[in-house]
């Protein structure tokens, strides 16, 4: 049953059907064969389920607090922070995008809004001083991807929602590897702008206004101290840290840089819901097939097929069979429903090898936010493809060098549990 | 909500469904997000200042989030938001890519109306179970699934045929 | 003979029987009915919430939901939504030791007529009140408490209604806190206290940020097996009975299992550092007397007061009958 669904969701899925109808057909396919119609039911009771979940209420908060981020100049002030941290050497923009990445990372929930955010504006500039298009364009899909590992992270909310982990400590436990990856990125743009002699950039005008720069982009500042100051010491939950930086960027945007209209911010709040719908669409979808399949029983059998392996002995070797597995599909699946379909699967065989649960949080989570820029689906390559003005084969060509740096750090991550675990466990998470 | 994003907005009666539709349906959705964040923002305010909590913070939490989710689903439909694989069927033949189209049609439209029809069946039966904060019936964030859906089958509708007519 | 019948069996927790009461039922219910029915039924297990949550699974397993041949053990937030008045047999204090709980949940008239009306209502049976993990105890880190006097000014983590009106009633405050948060939550004060059976202290490492234990008896934990009205009544008689004995002789095993438990747990958190109290006689009427009257009357809209009355009549017969 489980083949037969895989397929028919994949041809459902690449005719362009709507992932969360390709979701609930191939469920409505699952029942059919077992031939049991008042399972039917089911498909309405574990799709409500699975958005009825109050850890989940964080995700729009977190997309929410992103966007108007940006829309109300916060981000550009942000930016120019990390343009006089560390602009003035060879590269520098190179250096000013991953920096803005982390930082951004610090608010967004999700690497999209890092991706065009970091791309509409780094993008010309970089190009300007000397960067190719491509490789511009790859740079900043890659400090995208540190959004999701940085806390907060919607993928983290995810896995610790459906594996009853705690969101704070898998947060904390993200920091690290977060950093890990952007001096990854930052490493590998000091051997391009080497290799290719890209000029200094010049910052004088930068520098020259250095104390308005640090006095504007405090404000800025403060909304990440907020959301990860807040879940890291415990004051307020991590669904309490997004509605309190909703709250702050509003306020900000009106009352201090005052870019947020009315209508602004209506565009703002119409735009979370609709990204959030698709994204809730997919997680209720999604629940109603891992219902189906552990009805079947389909885990344990996967689970036993790693066991007569030997795997569970090899805690290493697991989670990297285990990313193996993850990344064609994440080549070829959208990463909310490939972390939503393969956790209940792979968490429980994680655990019965004695492996950390913040551990493999982070593994799992930084295969999936890797699958964002593996071609041909990574929504991370159309962004940074539409909002750079580069064409989107180029981008596919250009990407395995950052995809390759983001599967080193994953691996160092899978052979050092301390990056992940040593933050948590600091903090009582 | 904006108009601005249709120019070539033709004042046909199909065009003025679909964007009353979907101003109303983001309008709904939008209400639900404010009711969410200020709910959260509640709890937080009575747990430091006031001292004491609220026990139906957290049910107002969900239910407000899964009636703003289903509410959304249309406006995300016509926006395009809802995450499609869209590179593969553009580059069939004409003819081909016709069927698909209609294919994807009648998929969606089936699975939509069985969702209704499940949804309404399994918010119907649940009417004597009350929540236990809140003690309203369960009904109540249930519903949310056939009218979201409902909506959104309707808007399917008006947006196949309004691809057909261009 | 008929071919072997295969059923589905859920419930909450790990597959670990050290550390979930629940699991350790299973499985040896489980065992009881493949040996009891000779293999012609034979039970596949769902641990983890597999299967859905409490309220999901009723769903799944009642008459007017997907009626699904399935055994289910439900807690209180299963049962619940189809039958309010059970939280008439949780009303604290209630118990004086395990002896009167076990005699109520066996052979009292409440009992019984629980069972019926659960039947009338969901088309299923309810079996065997499963013990869980022993009496709730108080936990706080501000001082050691006696009486209910000791409450005042304190704020608890209060996870219902029913709990909050209890510790408003002792002059506390009550807050819901969830239970991955509420370590934290003791650690910096957001609460002073809460109140869980030993095992999940323990389970939650809470007496690293809790120094005083009241062992007042507070409500007996236990969860509801639940079988699936058609399934059972599609068995052959000889079988109906085998599933129904098995359900009694692993609940036997349980009541055994926890009482050792509770002690060794309740010595465990000693050992660690808690200061560990049992209330006299007299204070525990103290107990009874300021949380009892509150606390029923808020039942009173859910179970109404004819059962409240039939349970508190029964939990009085079996304490003297336990005595
Ligand atoms: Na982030
Ligand atoms: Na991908």
């Amino acid at each position: 049953m489980g083949i037969s669904m895989l397929f028919a969701f994949l041809g459902l899925m690449v005719m362009g059907v709507p992932l969360f109808i390709s979701l609930l057909s191939t469920s409505l396919l699952g029942i059919i064969m077992l031939g049991d119609f008042s399972l039917l039911r089911v498909m309405s009771q574990q799709f409500f389920g699975g958005m009825d979940v109050f850890s989940l209420m964080a995700i729009p908060f977190f997309i929410l607090a992103g966007i108007l981020m940006n829309r109300s100049g916060l981000t550009d002030r942000l930016l120019d922070f990390s343009r006089l941290l560390v602009g003035s050497v060879r590269g520098g923009l190179g250096y000013v995008n991953v920096v803005g990445g982390i930082i951004l990372a610090g608010v967004n929930g999700s690497a999209a809004a890092d991706a065009s955010a970091l791309g509409s504006i780094l993008i010309p500039p970089m190009v300007k001083d000397g960067f190719s298009p491509s490789y511009a364009a790859g740079l900043t899909a890659g400090s995208a991807l540190i959004g999701p590992i940085i806390p907060p992270s919607i993928f983290m909310i995810i896995y610790a929602t459906m594996t009853n982990t705690s969101i704070g400590g898998l947060f904390a436990a993200g920091i690290l590897p977060g950093l890990l990856l952007g001096g990854a990125f930052m490493g590998m743009n000091y051997v391009y702008s080497h290799r290719y002699q890209v000029p200094v950039a010049d910052f004088t005008e930068v520098r020259k206004r250095k104390k308005e720069i640090l006095v504007r982009s405090l404000v800025a500042l403060f909304a990440p101290v907020i959301i990860i100051g807040g879940i890291v010491t415990g004051i307020v939950t991590p669904t309490e840290s997004g509605a309190l930086a909703v709250g702050y960027c509003i306020a900000a945007g009106v009352f201090y840089t005052r870019k947020l209209t009315l209508g602004v911010l209506a565009e703002s709040f119409y735009e979370t819901v609709r990204l959030s719908s698709s994204i809730f669409l997919i997680m209720g979808a999604a629940t109603v097939i891992g219902w189906l399949l552990k009805w079947e029983q389909v885990p344990q059998r996967f689970a036993s097929i790693i066991l007569q392996a030997g795997l569970v002995e090899r805690p290493w070797l697991l989670m990297v069979v285990l990313s193996a597995i993850i990344f064609p599909v994440g080549m070829f699946m959208e990463e909310v429903s490939t972390l939503a379909l393969l956790t209940p699967i792979f968490a429980p065989i994680a655990m019965k090898a004695g492996i950390d649960p913040f551990h493999f949080g982070v593994v799992m989570t930084l295969n999936v936010t890797i699958a964002l820029i593996t071609p041909p689906m990574g929504a991370c390559n159309y962004i940074v493809a539409a909002v750079g003005r580069v064409k989107l084969s180029d981008v596919f060509l250009r990407i395995w060098p950052f995809i390759g740096v983001a599967l080193l750090v994953l691996l160092a991550i899978i052979s050092f549990p301390p990056l992940t675990t040593l933050l948590p466990r600091m903090l009582d998470l | 909500m904006d108009e601005a994003r249709h120019p070539e907005n033709k004042g046909s009666r199909l065009e003025r469904l679909i964007s009353g539709l979907e101003r109303f349906s983001a309008w709904t959705a939008c209400f639900f997000l404010v009711v969410n964040v200020g709910d959260i923002l509640l709890g937080i305010f009575c747990r430091y200042v006031l001292r004491s909590s609220i026990v139906w913070t957290e049910e107002v939490a969900r239910f407000s989030l899964v009636w703003m989710v289903m509410m959304g689903a249309l406006g995300a439909a016509v926006k395009g938001d809802h995450m499609v694989i869209d590179f593969v069927v553009p580059r069939f033949p004409a003819a081909l890519r016709r069927l698909v189209e209609w294919g994807r049609f009648f998929l969606a439209a089936g699975i939509l109306s069985l969702m209704i029809w499940l949804g309404t069946v399994n918010a119907v039966q649940i009417w004597h179970m009350k929540t236990l904060a809140l003690n309203i019936p369960k009904t109540i964030p249930l519903l949310s699934l056939p009218v979201g859906f409902g909506f959104l089958l309707i808007g399917t509708i008006f947006l196949h045929f309004r691809k057909g007519e261009e | 003979s008929e071919a072997a019948r295969e059923v589905k069996m859920s419930y909450n927790g790990p597959a670990d029987a050290e550390n979930n009461a629940v699991h350790l039922f299973a499985e040896n219910f489980k065992k009881f009915v493949e040996e009891g029915t000779k293999g012609e039924v034979t039970v596949r297990l769902f641990p983890d919430s597999q299967l859905g949550n409490e309220e999901e699974r009723m769903e799944l397993l009642s008459k007017q939901g997907m009626n699904q041949p399935i055994i289910n053990v439900a807690s209180f937030a299963g049962v619940a939504p189809v039958f309010p008045e059970i939280y008439a047999s949780a009303i604290p204090f209630m118990f004086n030791n395990y002896e009167a709980a076990h005699f109520f949940f066996d052979n009292s008239r409440f009992w019984n007529k629980s069972k019926e009306e659960f039947h009338k209502r969901t088309g299923a049976y309810l079996l065997e009140a499963v013990e869980e993990g022993g009496f709730l105890a108080f936990t706080n880190n501000k001082k050691e408490i006696k009486s209910p006097e000791d409450f005042k000014g304190l704020k608890f983590r209060g996870m219902d209604e029913g709990q909050i009106i209890l510790y408003k009633s002792f002059g506390a405050s009550g807050t819901p806190v969830p239970w991955t948060e509420l370590y934290m939550a003791l650690k910096t004060g957001v609460v002073d206290g809460q109140m869980n059976p030993a095992m999940y202290i323990k389970m939650g490492s809470l007496q690293e940020v809790q120094k005083y234990l009241t062992l007042a008896n507070i409500q007996y934990s236990d969860q509801f097996l639940v079988v699936n009205g058609d399934f059972l009544d599609s068995l052959t008689p000889e079988q109906k009975t085998a599933v129904i004995e098995a359900g009694k002789k692993a609940n036997a095993l349980n009541r055994e299992a926890m009482a050792d438990q509770d002690k060794k747990d309740i010595n465990y958190l000693v050992e660690k550092g808690m200061i560990a109290y049992s209330p006299t006689p007299a204070e525990m009427d103290a107990f009874r007397e300021a949380g009892q009257p509150a606390y029923v009357e808020w039942l009173k809209s859910k179970a109404g007061e004819d059962w409240l009355n039939l349970a508190l009549e029964c939990a009085r017969n079996a304490n003297e009958k336990a005595k």
